[in-house]
């Protein structure tokens, strides 16, 4: 076959994964307001009916090395979907940082 | 109606075949050159902008413009007459209850499936006889080009974003057609109260996994009751999600003529493929009884080691469709679900051909 001309299938992904940059190391994490946004039913975590011992044994352990300044603990309502926006802007808004756990 | 990709030339065929491959853009199965005219044939046929969009795709959300579909069509070997259907999954898998995102990423094997109804079955040459789930130019190429879009689109890459340690080999293609002259009651479409003629129906779902049936209509229920409710099932343990079953026609007719509608068989299916809770107990990796399994209906008395939990949480999140040959009156597939999770199904109408391409 002789030379030819293709179109280039693919785009720029628009998604999070392509614009998102590592954000800066927190230091200190004393006086500052931790977030966790964690899930129902996780198999890692054992979270059920809005239990979730792995994150409520992160809580107790970070909240007897620092002294907070707040915390702010979300929990989305399906394990398998993104979280919805205004859980995410609320947690962004109010805390420093975020632990998010075996979301996906 | 300018096409705007980036133009790459090549040097003959087998150099397209590599290229394609170290530029990431397939799979691992070799792929049909997308050249200008071919394209342009795809996107003429659809008659919309190029560059109209139909969103953004999971997990990495590129945008689905017409241009950039035609090319995977293209790809994947479609006819321009196949690109209806493909834009009609497309939308539904971009419908929020089907989670695409989820469904791209989970660990679980669920892969979207798509199945074609109405006329445009025949019209297009689908295979909806023997080996439904196997060859046929419209099933494997349609089936294909959905993957592609998921790949080349979405960026849903394996050891990446999508997490499945086993998934199935419907990720490379998984698309089937309804057997509509033999199928003894109205196509799976018109179940989601479409009207139109034509529709695809897309669907989370692990591979197919047979079920023999010899006896009658009575003994063929119990044995897909019992089939469907199996305890590693992610239906039984995440209450709330869909299944499908799909018939071979001399199953569904042996049924259907012993006066069962479908309705009665997601009925008697909602009553009988049921687990005892002591028996779950015994097999759920984290079931703790004081705070119970939360994907279960309310009604599921968790206290309680005989009762009955149900597959689903209600006898419409069972599916049925009918499709495949008719040189055996005994098998049909469970196609089971994610669960509560997502992959719930979506049925859009496919607009007929306009001619034939």
């Amino acid at each position: 076959m002789a030379n030819f001309t293709v179109l280039d299938p693919t785009v720029d992904f628009r998604g999070l994964s392509k614009q998102a940059n590592l954000a800066p190391k927190v230091d200190d994490l004393n006086n500052k307001v931790l977030g966790l946004l964690n899930h129902h039913g996780s198999a890692v975590s054992g979270a059920a009916n809005g239990r979730d011992p792995f994150f409520e044994a992160l809580k107790s352990t970070l909240e007897q090395r620092y002294k907070l300044k707040g915390m702010i603990w979300r929990t989305k309502p399906n394990l398998s979907r993104v979280a919805p926006r205004e859980m995410l802007e609320e947690i962004a808004s109010q805390a420093d940082l975020v632990i998010n756990g075996t979301c996906s | 109606m300018t096409l705007t990709s980036e133009r790459i030339e090549l040097n003959g065929y087998h150099e397209w075949v590599e290229a394609a491959f170290e530029r990431g853009w397939s799979d691992g199965l070799p792929v049909i050159p997308p050249t200008l005219d071919r394209v342009q044939q795809f996107v003429d046929y659809i008659g919309r902008k190029p560059e109209e969009s139909l969103g953004d795709v999971p997990p990495k959300y590129g945008e689905a413009t017409i241009e950039k579909l035609a090319i995977q069509c293209v790809m994947a070997g479609c006819k321009p007459a196949y690109f209806p259907v493909v834009l009609a999954a497309l939308d539904a898998l971009l419908d929020e209850r089907f989670n695409l995102y989820g469904v791209e990423t989970t660990t679980h094997a669920n892969e979207p499936l798509t199945i074609v109804s109405g006329p445009i079955v025949k019209e297009l040459g689908f295979n909806y006889a023997d080996a439904v789930f196997g060859q046929g130019r419209p099933n494997a190429t349609i089936g294909r080009a959905i993957r592609l879009i998921l790949w080349n689109l979405g960026g849903s890459y394996p050891n990446l974003n999508a997490k499945a340690p086993l998934s199935h080999p419907g990720r490379y293609t998984f698309c089937i057609a309804e057997n509509i002259a033999e199928n003894p009651w109205a196509p799976l479409h018109k179940d989601f109260g479409l009207t139109s003629e034509n529709g695809v129906v897309v669907i989370g779902v692990e591979s197919p996994h047979g079920m023999l049936t010899l006896g009658d209509a009575q003994s063929t229920l119990y044995t897909w009751a019992d089939t469907i409710c199996r305890m590693g099932g992610n239906n039984i343990q995440y209450n709330g999600g869909q299944g499908l079953l799909v018939m071979g026609p001399k199953v569904a007719q042996k049924v259907a003529a012993a006066g069962w509608s479908k309705a009665d068989i997601r009925t008697f299916l909602f009553d009988n493929a049921r687990r005892r809770l002591g028996d779950l107990r015994r097999g759920f990796y984290n079931f703790d009884p004081a705070v119970g399994n939360p994907g279960w209906p309310k009604w599921v008395d968790q206290q309680n080691d005989e009762t009955r939990v149900p597959v689903v949480a209600d006898p419409s999140d069972l599916h049925l469709a009918v499709a495949g040959g008719i040189a055996a009156h005994w098998f049909t597939a469970w196609c089971p679900g994610w669960g509560l999770m997502g992959g719930m199904a979506v049925a859009r109408p496919v607009p007929l051909p306009k001619k034939s391409v």
